[in-house]
């Protein structure tokens, strides 16, 4: 089942750095799966740490997770966890 | 004169100053002459693939360089810096954008500063402060790959003396690459509090000044100024006293710096050299060796041979991918540049600090009591032979039309705890020279870093041709404290270990065999002149130390610090500055 959600991110969490490398290992790890965030009108797919830099999102903001092709339940609460912080 | 800058990393510097974009031209640096991968001139690279693969090597190699102190926190910041760099080199995105390029007829480089330029873009027009500044991480990125495809490899920068570096800016990489015992403070033209050369800086304690813009043309290449990070202030105006530590007994800062203006000529020529005492004896200095890229240091600063090749750096920094073929250039380089003759290569010295995943060593509660140096190695005896046996291929290939018995590099056994050990050791060593009978059985060394081989040396003595002391781990292992902990920049002053050394030295004497000391108290003053005290005539040291170091062993009189090493033997605590200076006062009148 595809998700897509929103999701704000932790108040010390922005996309970039070591929570933009974990999405990027989680991407891919799990290469069947489409992962992408999408931010004030632009999108980036996990798997590319300039396209997350790119979308700009500093510590604490917004971003819509979308998640499709297979095992989403399991990868979004990964992604969860990169995103509130919860994942060193 | 006096300036004020922004404050940037707190903290006093002094030191001469040195323009970054002089540091080529600058007598400064003792510049890595070796090009790390001694064939890659770079225009054998291709495509966008291979040129990931090189630069990836680059950026793991220098991530495993930062793990030699494991747990301190700027070198987890500068591993999380280039771990990202990492990332971005194998972006899927930025592949196909560059590989898109290339396809359509342009050339790699071009292509390269294409795709970098588009995302460059993008991320210094966001509004975040934080990621904006990534562009630097981009720009530095960009910089290494186009580095490595005009062939030029990034080396590490070895400096002469204190420096206050000035740029107008830094990336994060050039920072890393600068030798952090020499780099007293560093001002910036430009330079943000959040950009990662600032953040570096602060991790590794360098005071940092930034804004400095107005006032850099009048900071000249080669005046000694002071810097105070807290207050962005810098100035020349300083109390007469040693910039080196503040307090000085045996030397002026300005003498030995007066010495190194007049020494400068000789730059690109290899004279190995060693020093004479004030009172004409003869000191042997010898560089320790971490990595291929140091070897031009060591002919710059003239050392007279490599006392310590720690070969497990090899190991820890190419990791699983090393290969016997690589391992046997890399000594193959050494022995060219060097001769056999003048190189002493230390075997294997993994556990405790340095676990290599390779080799299987099991979970220890005290690694640094555990599975270590020969004791390790030999529970892994087809690592030893391999080493051994690279080692000896290297010999042939160097000195392979030698008409008679080549004469091999010396070997170190590391962290001998027990006499079966050496005898193992040289065992070994006879069953792969049937392999090799054009070879010389090679000279045996061993370094005394255990309190119970320091009691056992007539024993040792029999077996082997030298001894090396190892002041590190025998400071740790005689005084109980961690190596890594800061408290042992002084435990090697406690008056028992002293005692140690001079027991060790004098047995040697009596036994007649070489020795040499390796370790970091042979790169501080005191240290030095203890040894000297104690009757130690061979150093090995970095070679970043050995210019002032040769300065400052001229400058001794050791007839005159005997007595005073005497003195302090007997002490009942560690002396202190002042203790030092009072007694050597005494002795001078």
């Amino acid at each position: 089942m595809p998700i897509c959600c929103t999701v704000k991110l932790g108040d010390n969490v922005g996309l970039h750095g070591r929570p933009g490398a974990l999405l990027v290992d989680l991407a891919r790890r799990n290469s069947e799966t489409r992962i992408v965030l999408k931010n004030g009108g632009k999108e980036a797919i996990a798997a590319s740490l300039l396209a997350l830099l790119a979308l700009g999102v500093g510590k604490g903001g917004e971003v819509v997770v979308e998640i499709s092709g297979g095992k989403e339940e399991a990868i979004f609460d990964r992604v969860l966890a990169i995103l509130l912080g919860e994942v060193r | 004169m006096r300036f004020n800058g922004i404050p940037g990393v707190p903290g006093i510097g002094v030191g001469e100053i040195i323009k970054y974009e002089l540091l080529d031209v600058t007598d400064h640096i003792i510049r890595g002459g070796h090009n790390r991968s001694y064939n890659h001139d770079g225009s054998y690279i291709n495509s966008w693939s291979d040129l990931v693969e090189l630069g990836s090597k680059e950026l793991a190699a220098l991530i495993e360089n930062m793990q030699e102190v494991q747990g301190s926190e700027s070198e987890k910041s500068a591993r999380d810096i280039l771990n990202v760099q990492l990332e971005i080199l194998n972006d899927p995105l930025l592949a196909d954008n560059i590989i898109e390029t290339v396809n359509k007829g342009v050339s790699l480089k071009e292509s390269v500063k294409n795709g970098f330029a588009v995302w460059k873009k993008q991320i210094s027009s966001l509004q975040d402060e934080y990621i904006k500044n990534r562009v630097q991480d981009l720009d530095d990125l960009e910089k290494r790959l186009l580095n490595i495809l005009s062939g030029k490899s990034p080396s590490f920068l070895g400096l002469r003396t204190h420096v206050i570096l000035v740029a107008n800016e830094l990336l994060p990489s050039e920072l890393l690459q600068l030798d952090r015992n020499f780099l007293k403070g560093l001002v910036l033209a430009y330079g943000s509090l959040t950009s990662h050369t600032v953040l570096l800086a602060k991790a590794f304690g360098i005071p940092t000044i930034l804004g400095a813009y107005p006032f850099i043309p009048h900071l000249e290449n080669g005046k000694i100024i002071k810097i105070n990070g807290e207050n962005g202030e810098i100035t020349d105006e300083m109390a007469g006293q040693d910039v080196v530590t503040g307090q000085n007994v045996f030397a002026s800062w300005d003498e030995i710096h007066n010495q190194h203006k007049t020494n400068r000529q000789n730059k690109n020529k290899y004279c190995p050299r060693g020093v004479e005492t004030a009172d004409d004896f003869k000191i042997k200095l010898l560089a320790n060796l971490d990595t291929l890229e140091e070897a031009g240091d060591v002919k710059r600063v003239g050392a007279q041979g490599i006392g310590l090749f720690r070969t497990e750096f090899l190991y820890l920094k190419y990791g699983k991918n090393f290969s016997q073929l690589e391992e046997e250039e890399a000594y193959a380089y050494l022995l060219q540049e060097f001769g056999a003759s003048k190189v002493i290569i230390r075997l294997l010295d993994l556990g405790s600090d340095k676990p290599w995943a390779d080799m299987s060593i099991p979970k220890e509660t005290n690694p640094a009591l555990g599975e270590r140096g020969i004791r390790l190695l030999l529970k892994h005896p087809s690592i030893l032979k391999r080493q051994i046996r690279t080692i000896f291929k290297a010999v042939i290939r160097v000195f392979n039309d030698s008409k008679k018995l080549i004469t091999p590099p010396s070997l170190l056994i590391p962290m001998v705890t027990s006499f079966s050990q050496i005898e193992e050791v040289k065992n070994t060593i006879s069953n792969i020279m049937q392999d090799f009978p054009l070879i010389k059985f090679p000279c045996i060394g061993a370094m005394i870093e255990v309190p119970a081989m320091a009691l056992s040396l007539p024993v040792i003595a029999k077996e082997v041709d030298f001894i090396s002391i190892g002041t590190n781990d025998l400071v740790q292992y005689g005084m109980a404290i961690d190596r890594l902990n800061p408290e042992m920049q002084t435990a090697w002053q406690e008056p028992g270990i002293l005692r140690l050394l001079a027991m060790i030295i004098k047995e040697a004497k009596r036994l007649r065999i070489p020795l040499s000391v390796c370790g970091e108290i042979a790169g501080l003053k005191e240290g030095i002149v203890l040894l000297l005290g104690l009757g130690v005539r061979s150093f090995s040291m970095i070679p970043g130390s050995i210019p002032v170091m040769r300065e400052y062993i001229s400058k001794i009189e050791i007839r005159k610090v005997v007595p005073l090493v005497n003195e302090i033997l007997k002490f009942p605590n560690k002396f202190s500055k002042k203790e030092l200076v009072d007694v050597f006062c005494r002795m001078k009148d």
